[in-house]
């Protein structure tokens, strides 16, 4: 009988932070994986969790397989964790709501005026029920088009911005 | 009746066993009638214990309750094919002649009697209990309801000081020309307000702040109350009558809690306050304060007795309007589909014009009651001016005092209209408390006992001629008997309906069997603690449900403690990783409410992986791949086949290609097991099996081939 944890053991590979290296290559705009003497061109950097554990990540090679995960990639040394958060920042981009200006709501749908660390922005969100999303203290923000904002933490906002994102809540 | 009674019916030597009720004759009027069940005969007889029928048991060849409109009848067919009526009873009875139903068919087939008989709690309520369960919650915060009580009646007697500082400022001050008391008196008028003022807050704040602890553990205790029960328990009590027990009902309470309790309390008080003021003040003059009140007794009984219909009326009409849109606005889509927009428009139509008719009709009512309630306050107010003018021009009674009296009178009859016009929500509200009281005081049918044992449980299953049924005389699984070993993996196919879903069910204990017993290594399930005995076994259902939370929380449900790692991994065994991975937030992603985000085939396999998670020892796959397309399905069964190594597993599939390499296939019918055996041995029989697969053989080849 194979345990889920055993299972974790075959169906999983884990890549050491430590020992292996990434590298962008600006020509073909592909990550380049560096592991056990072994080169893996135009790897694809996935976060599985990527708001509940951002620094999770899967490497993917072309054929859509999974190559390997590395659990903690603040592990990795300088160069590589540059390379390869130039990937996956591009990927993801949600930005981090510092402060909530100001939000409105017109009767149809909330229009909300933030201070993100990506600048300032102002976007509309669809009902309460579809657009704002739980996670523990992570409050995460869908617009009506798609794009994604995410508080780090409500409790650490500062009141104004509490009070504000209360008529929203 | 004791039993002695019946003696008088029974032959030499004949044993009663049980005797059951009717609520109806046999010719089908309401009344009394007796089904008296010994150990050699049925007998029925009427209220007056004349014999109408009797039956020998060993004459039986099979017992049957035919469900009818309104009623419903007990009947046998005897060996000699004739078949003979009973006993008529009406359907609240259905239970109770289940359990005679069965007893005789025990009895006939000389089977073991179980002489337990389990009648349904009744709904009785006993009030002083009611009040004690709910007070029960505010207990632990009595001193601040007492600081709030305090501070209540504190400000009604405040309240009865300014009158009287009245009655000072025009006699003494005004009339009498004491200018250095104005001064004072007045500076006593603002003290009184700012401190009765100071009190309400006290007040306000303190019983709100009682009445919301409350409800917060009233409805904490509901919900955990609930939880507690079997899910059959969404049998009896459909799950919105549940939450508008934890929400509805419990609001009405509060409204008692924070407002009606303390109304109560201080109109009583101000009163009798108030009456003894204007008593000692007054007392020719509050005679006449007196005049009326008999009006105002009849007339309060008289609206009570009508009201009380009114009202109910109204509501109902509005509970109407609700289970109409609960029903529909979930199903819109098939709304949609069939195009009935305007159908369901018209229906709400015509319950809100109920509503409109139903609201007319007691505001008609409060229209007649409370003008002339208010005509005969103002006119005894009106011939207190008139008698007590007259005395002021004669010099027996002061102005001030006059204008304190009917300062005071109006304070009498502010409590006594806030009293009437309690009696409807108080009567609400303890009927809510009542509900509430009914729903905490029953026990759930299936639980602990003392000598439940913690297993750790192998993987044997074993079914000893298990009888069910849902109703109690209707079987739907019918003296099953199988025996699982460990590790085995089994199939179970069977047409629709007919009692897969059931038996799994039955493993779960979700409900207690009937008859027979079902055994895990050996251990009968009653016999194990509930949790231990779910814990250990993973069963994704037919409709599996998700809540609304991310994929990664939906799959960590089956394991709380689970590691991101094993979140994957187990994606993996249910093929789910790469669908997810597809999503924008891949295990962050939100399912939407129960899951609606996903597609069907999607959230089957989420489902799988909440199961697989928690490393059930035994593994119950109720239709778990039935929407997944047959490429997918085979992926997950090989990976399911790798951890399944030494896990007992039970696939229910209609796809027949789904278990066609299990060790051994059990096939039900109509909730008998008909036929067990390998894929190839049952095709070899031609039986029930073989049918099945050479119509899904000849209309899907491609798939049967897999
Ligand atoms: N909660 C219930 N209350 C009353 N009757 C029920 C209940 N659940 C199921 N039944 C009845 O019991 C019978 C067996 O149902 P069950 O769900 O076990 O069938 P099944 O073999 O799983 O069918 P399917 O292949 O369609 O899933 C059916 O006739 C059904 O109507
Ligand atoms: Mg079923």
């Amino acid at each position: 009988m194979t345990s889920i944890r055993e299972f974790v053991k075959t169906s999983l590979r884990f890549a050491d932070p430590r020992k292996v290296r990434f590298e962008y290559d600006r020509f073909h705009d592909s990550l380049n994986f560096y592991v056990d003497g072994m080169v893996y061109k135009n790897v694809e950097p996935v976060k599985p969790f990527p708001l509940s554990a951002p620094y999770y990540v899967i490497l993917r090679v072309e054929s859509g397989k999974d190559l390997c995960v590395i659990r903690d990639i603040r592990g990795l040394d300088e160069s590589s964790r540059k390379a390869l958060e130039y990937v996956l920042d591009r990927k993801y981009f949600i930005p981090v709501i510092r402060r909530v200006l100001d939000i409105t709501y017109t009767g149809e749908f909330f229009v909300c005026k933030v201070e993100t660390d990506k600048g300032v922005r102002t976007f509309k969100l669809r009902g309460r029920r579809r657009s704002v999303f739980k996670m523990d203290d992570k409050i995460v923000l869908f617009d009506m088009d798609e794009n994604i904002y995410l508080i780090e933490s409500y409790e650490k906002l500062d009141p104004k911005s509490k009070e504000e994102l209360m008529k929203l809540l | 009746m004791d039993d002695k009674d019946f003696k008088r019916v029974l032959e030499d030597g004949e044993k009663l066993l049980a005797y059951f009720e009717s609520d109806l004759t046999r010719d089908g009027r309401f009344g009394c009638s007796y089904l008296l069940v010994t150990d050699k005969r049925a007998v029925v007889c009427d209220a007056d214990l004349k014999v109408e029928v009797s039956v020998n048991l060993k004459d039986i060849r099979s017992v049957s309750v035919k469900d009818y409109i309104g009623n419903a009848e007990l009947m046998v067919t005897l060996k000699d094919e004739s078949v003979v009526i009973l006993t008529r009873f009406s359907r609240a009875l259905r239970k109770r002649f289940g359990d005679a139903s069965r007893l005789l068919e025990n009895l006939a087939f000389l089977r073991r009697v179980r002489r337990e008989q389990v009648y349904e709690e009744e709904e009785v309520t006993a009030k002083s209990g009611t009040l004690r369960s709910i007070l029960r919650f505010v207990l632990p915060y009595k001193w601040v309801l007492a600081a709030g009580m305090v501070a209540g009646v504190c400000g009604i007697f405040l309240g009865l000081l300014p009158p009287y500082f009245m009655k000072m400022l025009i006699d003494d001050v005004i009339l009498g020309r004491k200018e250095e008391l104005l001064a004072q008196v007045i500076l006593a008028i603002i003290a009184t307000q700012a401190t009765s003022s100071l009190l309400g807050v006290i007040r306000s704040y303190s019983l709100s702040y009682v009445s919301l602890k409350a409800m917060y553990s009233i409805r904490i205790h509901l919900f955990k109350h609930i939880m507690r029960f079997q899910p059959s328990i969404l049998d009896r009590y459909e799950a919105g009558r549940l939450i508008s027990r934890i929400t509805d009902d419990v609001g009405r309470v509060n409204w008692f809690l924070s407002w009606g309790l303390e109304q109560l309390l201080r109109s009583s008080i101000s009163l009798i306050s108030v009456s003894a003021m204007i008593l000692l003040l007054e007392p020719r003059l509050s005679l006449i304060a007196l005049i009326p009140m008999p009006i105002l007794g009849l007339g309060v009984f008289l609206f009570r007795r009508k009201a009380r219909w009114v009202y109910h009326y109204e509501w109902r009409r509005w509970a109407d309007v609700s289970a109409l849109l609960v029903d529909v606005i979930p199903g819109f889509p098939t709304v949609k589909a069939y195009s009935m927009e305007d159908h369901e428009a018209k229906k709400l139509k015509l319950k809100l014009s109920d509503v409109i008719k139903a609201s007319l009709r007691s505001t008609k009512l409060s229209l007649q009651f409370f003008p002339m309630l208010g005509f005969v306050i103002s006119a005894g107010t009106a011939i207190i001016w008139w008698l007590g003018g007259l005395e002021v021009l004669n010099g027996t009674l002061t102005l001030g005092t006059l204008s304190a009296f009917i300062s005071y009178v109006s304070q009498f009859y502010g409590p006594i209209w806030t009293l009437v016009s309690m009696v409807e929500p108080m009567k609400r509200s303890s009927t809510a408390a009542e509900r509430i009281y009914n729903l905490m005081r029953m026990r759930p049918e299936i639980r602990d006992t003392e000598d439940s044992v913690d297993l750790k449980i192998k993987g044997r299953i074993t079914f000893e001629n298990v009888s069910f049924g849902y109703l109690p005389y209707t079987y739907v699984l019918k003296n099953i008997s199988f025996d699982i070993k460990p590790g085995e993996k089994i199939g179970i196919v069977g047409p629709t309906g007919s009692g897969k879903t059931t038996l799994a069910k039955l493993i779960l204990r979700f409900y207690d069997v009937d008859e027979g017993r079902i055994l895990i290594d050996g251990v009968d399930i009653r016999r194990i603690k509930l949790r231990s005995l779910r814990k250990q076994i993973g069963l994704v259902s037919q409709e599996p449900r998700l809540f609304n939370d991310t994929i990664a929380n939906n799959i960590r449900y089956g394991k709380p403690d689970a590691s991101l790692d094993e979140i994957i991994a187990a994606a993996k065994i249910a093929a789910a990783h790469d669908f997810i991975l597809q999503k924008p937030l891949c295990y962050d992603t939100p399912c939407g409410e129960s899951g609606s985000r996903l597609s069907g085939g999607e959230r089957q396999r989420v489902a799988i992986a909440r199961t697989v998670i928690s490393d059930p020892q035994i593994l119950v796959l109720d239709e778990a791949t039935s929407s997944v397309d047959t490429i997918t399905e085979d992926a997950i069964k090989k990976s399911l086949d790798e951890i399944a190594k030494g896990r007992t597993t039970i696939i229910i599939a209609h796809r027949l290609s789904t278990v066609k390499d299990a060790d051994r296939l059990i096939v039900i019918d109509k909730g008998r097991l008909v036929e067990m055996g390998t894929h190839e041995e049952l095709l070899r029989k031609g039986g029930l099996y073989a049918k099945l697969w050479n119509t899904q053989f000849l209309e899907q080849p491609a798939e049967a081939k897999v």
